[in-house]
């Protein structure tokens, strides 16, 4: 009976145990709760995470995933040993007792003011499609080695974008055009510099017979007062001569739209931090809009949950953008949708029939509730609200938009105006269009081309290749011997901007001065100087003109040293920006809704809409750009790719799935491209990223004469001009193909257990909540998940501790107590940090494969978490560097003491101690530390690759093969500061001190400072009631706080589900 | 025929065989790890320079300061070589035709640099900071030696990281006041660990260990 009775219970507890097992895989397959698989209560990593597919367990159960050994050289450890043992023969032969002789070779005359060894920065300007970023270029002994943002510049500030960062590394490509080259006869020719002065100036002379007539500029997006006023100097020379802008992707249905509005192609301004209520209508705010600094800036202060001011965003948009990252909510619709939905707003807030337009989409619940409370926010916030479109809305939409700005007050007051300097210009992509037509009925005898890449990046139907074939001459100004260079008749390779006077105009018009920090490296020409010999000038020295124009501007004398210099220090004309101009809406034509626009938010295959959108290569001009290309995407955690981006139910229903090559057919062109299953896209929509797939980018970006197969897939190849920036009528079919995707989401996973007991007691990293919540319980959001007191003290980070649960004794410190904040709150996962990082410290790129073997670089990785319904999911942005714990793991397993504790409170790596045993790795909680497996560097070595190693910082060891390497929160700035700061006897203030990311940080999300002093900010933040260490259970007691990502949610709107758990 | 003996005194050969075979491998390994210390490899490295330019003179007899030349020090981490403009500040008009001047009067008009072999060689993971030491009252000489009695440089310390933390820990011997900093032979009354003390308080010198102080 007894042993029944034992079997039976043996049977009860073997059979409840299996019940539980079934009932946990069966819960991380979506259902939520109490489980240690991702819950979507909780957040979760990836589509594969959420999934909990086999691949996701087995890579979680590989006990250290990025130290897997997969030697695919053809090495082998044989040979490798042979080889080994050779050489250590050789090395005690040949190397004799002491190193290699050094050389000093001194300047035989020091320039003023030049100190060796000491870093200089100069102000300068980075001007991308039309749009200028003031900048402070560091140079190290005449080269400059890092960019940052002007603090001084009145609009773009202190910070800077990803591209601009990036942008150093663009001058150092050793890819660049060296020469010019002539085509003749299809062959290409190198010429000199003469020859292509000679070139331009026969343009000149054969334009000058027919007063211009037949000569036609095609210039990219520029703002620059000195390029406008030679260009009236080359009209007023010779008026026959035909001006065109073209941009790939091009801000002008703005301008076309407020020209249907307020009768003036006027440009729209966003005062974000002015606003409450902020809606955005297919728009990017903080990506690539030329204002992103602003935006971003000006959202930062307007989100400050502890001050109680907390702006609330809503996001109507197709592809994720970083505005939805941050959005409060978020409704993911085709982009052709935006238009009925804007419609509806207008009706709803001006009390009309909502059910007149876009009936099917509004009839939706989830729209039509949507768009109902956010009329209601926004007539709640009259004059501090905003609604804001998307560049490549149309025309009509952005008009419609001013309309309800000004119905609701908010014109003048957050959204204002300036007048553009050039009404006249039609929009970009019918500029192209009447220059095409010209050529191709040959009335264009001679083309200049200054910049772009139009043969790559216009629309297919132009065929603009077989147009310039029809032009007699043809001539192309570009970095790059590209794919328009091929087809002209001359190249000239041009001057990188910090190698050339220029100027630019920042979005508000600020007047930017682009100052040259070195001599051009190739002798290349630059606009301004390819201009000037057009306007008949006899040299193309830059420098006169750019001064003589930007004098005038300021209303200087031309020969007034005193204010150019002053203008050379401060980078830009103050008070040059165009005052807001009155403007008054006006009546202009609605048209009709089309077929698609009629529909539901579900379409069937066939009516699928495709986006074109920015990708990391901006249009594909930065393709060559490895920091950009192994950047991980924002959203998809992409890199070394682009990819079809389809929702999760979308993709479902289409029959395609993550990482398949699908045949996308738009119109008459197909492209075979892979798909990746994003969350959050809007069913029916296919986003493809423009600007990949290059034939002609160089060894990084794929070029055809290199026989280097280009990352990624050409999507320009299904852009047409009626279908410029999205169209409708798309088919998708799988072809059962797949493609390898090297997505960086997964890697450096936090480990399993840690994983497991996170998601149990803490169910996230990030700690989120809402505004209301967070005014209520205060500390509690950090701590609730603790289920231990212990636990909650260990929560908050080091101040305010009172116990040390350690085995080890804790640290002393008597001097500065370095300490960092994180505002999670305000990341918009725009990766500006971690391009800036890369050029701090010398960071190396790997390449595709070596991602794909989880052996990215990135000191800082951007983790990025989706919550909820994984066809809208919230997102959330959690970067994580080395959080500098006091109770460092990694530290007390080194068995070289390569790493160790300092007096500051920094984890130090020494590089040259370390014996790469990987122990550090393996025991570091937060996955932060990297290893070099291979030497990156190695290909600098080559001849021909040397130029780059001259943008290293001199400051920061390039680390070899088989060491480890980590983020040290920029000691060589900590030392800089504090050797500066002391040899003048001099204490150092809080905020002297940058780490580059912090730096960098549109949002300023990131705080560094000194916790020993008191009424540092970093100090006040970390004794926020929000502040929370990461993975606190562990008792590492970091030194990095994150600061909980509070939300401002509409309660009317709050899903039911959301945050129930507090 | 009775077999060859070997006489009873070539037993010492044995003793002496024995203590060749335990005692050369260590008198071996010895002389290698002499041979390859950095006191042996450093210490006195005197390598030819260009132009035979003698610190014995310019400091030691005519009295020039070092940072006549080495005008950097005070700011930068290097104390850089002069150009051969300043060489050129006297070199006009004295010694203007010497032969031994020839590569500083090329360097000077046709805008090449000169090729001075560097003496003090630091690993290149070491990021030592001239401005840092000598505006705390560290002398050129603690490390650089007697220059001024030099005709031609050569390395006087050891200058390895033992060499460096001795002082990092204890820097009170080393310390000057700044006034003195460029002084050779300085050779105060006062005690110098005294002296040392009580500079260190002034200057608020706390010398760290950690490894990123040097290695970033």
């Amino acid at each position: 009976m007894s042993s029944l009775k034992l079997t039976k219970s043996g049977l009860v507890v073997s059979n409840s145990h299996s019940v539980s097992e079934s009932s946990t895989s069966e819960s991380s397959k979506g259902a939520p709760k109490g489980t240690s698989g991702p819950s979507q209560d909780g957040f979760w990593r990836s589509q594969a995470d959420l999934d909990n597919t086999p691949e996701f367990q087995e890579f979680l159960a590989r006990e250290y995933p990025q130290q897997e050994e997969q030697l695919k050289d053809p090495l082998s450890r044989r040979r490798f040993v042979q080889l080994m043992g050779a050489s250590f023969a050789l090395a005690g032969v040949s190397q004799g007792c002491r190193w290699e002789e050094e050389k000093i070779m001194p300047l035989s005359r020091r320039p003023d003011g030049y100190i060796p060894g000491v870093a200089k920065k100069y102000a300068s300007a980075f001007e991308l499609g039309g749009s200028a970023a003031g900048l402070l270029v560091t140079c190290m002994d005449g080269r400059p080695i890092k960019i940052e943002g002007n603090p001084q510049h009145p609009f773009t500030g202190g910070t800077s974008t990803a591209v601009a960062q990036a942008s150093i590394l663009e001058m150092y490509d050793p890819d660049r055009s060296r020469a010019v080259r002539r085509q003749e006869n299809g062959q290409g020719l190198i010429a000199t510099r003469k020859d292509a002065l000679a070139a331009l100036r026969a343009l000149r002379d054969n334009a000058k017979a027919t007063r211009g007539a037949g000569l036609h500029v095609l210039s990219e997006a520029t703002s620059s007062p000195t390029v406008a006023a030679l260009r009236q100097e080359i009209q007023a020379a010779m008026p026959g001569v035909k001006w065109h802008e073209y941009e790939p992707l091009s801000n002008d249905e703005q301008r076309e739209g407020n020209r249907m509005a307020f009768g003036a192609p006027h440009r729209t301004h966003y005062r974000l931090d002015r606003a409450d209520v902020i809606a955005t209508f297919d728009a990017e705010l903080f990506g690539n809009h030329p204002a992103a600094l602003r935006h971003s800036k000006d959202f930062a202060t307007g989100r400050n949950p502890d001050s109680g001011k907390q702006n609330r965003i809503y996001a109507i948009e197709s592809a994720y953008s970083l505005t939805g990252a941050v959005a409060d909510h978020r409704l993911p619709v085709r982009s052709e949708l935006i238009k009925p939905l804007l419609l509806g707003l207008e009706q709803a807030l001006t009390g009309g029939d909502m059910a007149s337009v876009g009936a099917a989409i509004l009839a939706e619940p989830k729209a039509g509730k949507f768009i109902t409370e956010l009329a209601k926010d926004l007539a709640k916030h009259r004059g501090r609200g905003i609604v804001a479109v998307g560049s490549h809305q149309p025309a009509e939409v952005h008009a419609i938009a001013a309309r309800i700005n000004a119905t609701l007050r908010n014109q003048n007051a957050t959204v204002l105006y300036t007048a553009e300097s050039d009404a006249q210009r039609p929009r970009h992509i019918d500029d192209l269009k009447s220059l095409v037509a010209s050529m191709k009925s040959g009335k264009v005898a001679g083309l200049l081309i200054i910049g772009g890449n139009p043969a790559y990046n216009a629309p297919t139907d132009l065929d603009f290749v077989g147009a310039l074939a029809k032009v007699k001459s043809s001539l192309h100004l570009s970095m790059y011997d590209d794919e328009t260079s091929k087809h002209t008749n001359w190249h000239i390779n041009r001057a990188h901007y910090l190698e050339a006077w220029g100027d630019s105009r920042s979005y508000d018009g600020t007047v930017t001065l682009a100052q040259p920090m070195v001599e051009p490296l190739y002798d290349g020409m630059s606009a301004v100087g390819v201009l000037k010999i057009l306007a008949g000038h006899d040299d193309d020295s830059n420098q006169d003109v750019v001064r003589r124009t930007l004098l005038a501007i300021a209303g200087h004398e031309p020969g007034d040293d005193k204010s150019w210099r002053r203008l050379l220090h401060d980078g830009f004309i103050p008070q040059s920006a165009p005052k807001p101009a009155t403007v008054a809406p006006q009546q202009f034509a609605a048209t009709p809704l089309s077929k698609g626009q009629k529909l539901g938010s579900t379409v069937a295959n066939g009516n699928l809409e495709v986006v074109f959108r920015e990708s990391a290569t901006y249009d594909g001009r930065y393709a060559n750009n490895s920091w950009l290309l192994e950047t991980p995407d924002f959203m998809t955690k992409l890199t070394w790719d682009n990819a079809a981006l389809i929702g999760p139910a979308t993709a479902k229903s289409l029959g395609v799935s993550n990482g398949e090559l699908a045949k996308i057919t738009v119109g008459d062109a197909t492209l075979k491209m892979v798909v990746h299953v994003s969350p959050g896209q809007a069913p029916g929509s296919v986003a493809l990223p423009l600007g990949w797939g290059r034939s002609r980018a160089g060894h990084v970006g794929g070029h055809e004469d290199f026989k280097v197969a280009a990352p990624g897939f050409n999507t320009y190849a299904l852009r047409t001009s009626n279908g410029f920036n999205f169209v409708a009528g798309a088919t998708v079919k799988g072809t059962g193909e797949s493609y390898d995707l090297a997505e960086t989401q997964d890697h450096f996973a936090m480990d399993e257990i840690g994983e497991k007991e996170v998601q149990k007691r803490a169910n996230v990293h990030i700690k989120t909540a809402t505004l209301k919540q967070y005014k209520k319980d205060g500390e509690k959001i950090v701590t609730k998940d603790a289920h231990l007191e212990i636990e909650k003290k260990l929560i908050r980070p080091i101040e305010g501790r009172e116990i040390n649960a350690s085995l080890y004794d804790e640290h002393e410190y008597k001097g500065h107590k370095w300490g960092m904040s994180i505002d999670l709150g305000k990341c918009t996962g725009c990766n500006s940090c971690s391009v800036a990082c890369q050029a701090e410290n010398n960071i190396p790129v790997v390449g595709k494969e070596e991602v794909m073997n989880n052996r990215e670089m990135h000191w800082i990785r951007i983790d990025r978490y989706f919550k909820g319904n994984p066809n809208n999911p919230e997102m959330a942005f959690l970067p994580v560097h080395c959080q500098q714990c006091e109770g460092a793991p990694c530290e007390v397993v080194c068995p070289v003491e390569a790493t160790s504790h300092s007096d500051e409170g920094l984890n130090d790596m020494t590089y040259n101690r370390c014996v790469g045993t990987r122990y550090c790795a393996n025991n570091c909680p937060y996955k932060v530390r990297r290893f070099n497996f291979k030497y990156w560097n190695k290909d600098f070595e080559v001849a021909r690759n040397k130029v780059r190693t001259l943008m290293s910082n001199p400051d920061v060891t390039v680390r070899s093969r088989g060491v480890m390497e980590k983020c040290t929160w920029c000691v060589q700035r900590i030392e800089r500061t504090k050797i500066d700061a002391k040899n003048n006897r001099r204490a150092i203030v809080d905020g002297e001190i940058q780490t580059a990311c912090q730096q960098a940080c549109p949002t300023q999300a990131i705080n560094f400072g000194d916790l020993a002093d008191k009424q540092s900010k970093v100090y006040k933040n970390q004794e926020l009631p929000r502040a929370y260490a990461l993975l606190a259970s562990l008792n590492n007691s970091p030194r990095n706080a994150f600061l909980a990502r509070i939300t401002n949610p509409n309660e009317a709107l709050a899903p039911a589900k959301e945050h129930k758990d507090h | 025929m009775p077999r060859f003996q070997f006489p009873e005194w070539t037993e010492n050969f044995k003793k002496a065989l024995g203590l060749l075979l335990a005692g050369g491998p260590v008198y071996l390994i010895a002389v290698i790890a002499y041979g390859v210390s950095p006191e042996a490899i450093r210490i006195g490295y005197q390598p030819e320079q260009p132009v035979p330019y003698s610190h014995a003179l310019h400091v030691g007899e005519l009295g020039l300061d070092c940072r006549y030349c080495h005008n950097t020090v005070e700011e930068s981490p290097h104390s850089a070589v002069p150009p051969a403009a300043t060489c050129m500040n006297c070199h006009t008009g004295i010694h203007a035709d010497s032969p031994k001047l020839l590569p500083i009067r090329e360097s000077a008009s046709q805008d090449v640099p000169v090729e001075w072999v560097r003496v003090h060689d630091l690993p290149d993971y070491v990021y030592f900071n001239h401005s840092a030491h000598v505006t705390r009252g560290v002398g050129c000489e603690s490390c650089h030696g007697r220059v001024d009695q030099m005709e031609k440089v050569s390395q006087v310390k050891a200058l390895t990281m033992e060499w460096c933390l001795e002082c990092h820990r204890d820097p009170y011997p080393n310390l000057r006041p700044i006034e003195e900093v460029t002084t050779m032979g300085y050779d105060p009354d006062t005690n110098r660990r005294e002296l040392g003390l009580e500079l260190a308080k002034q200057y608020n010198l706390n010398p760290r260990t950690d490894c990123s102080t040097c290695h970033r």
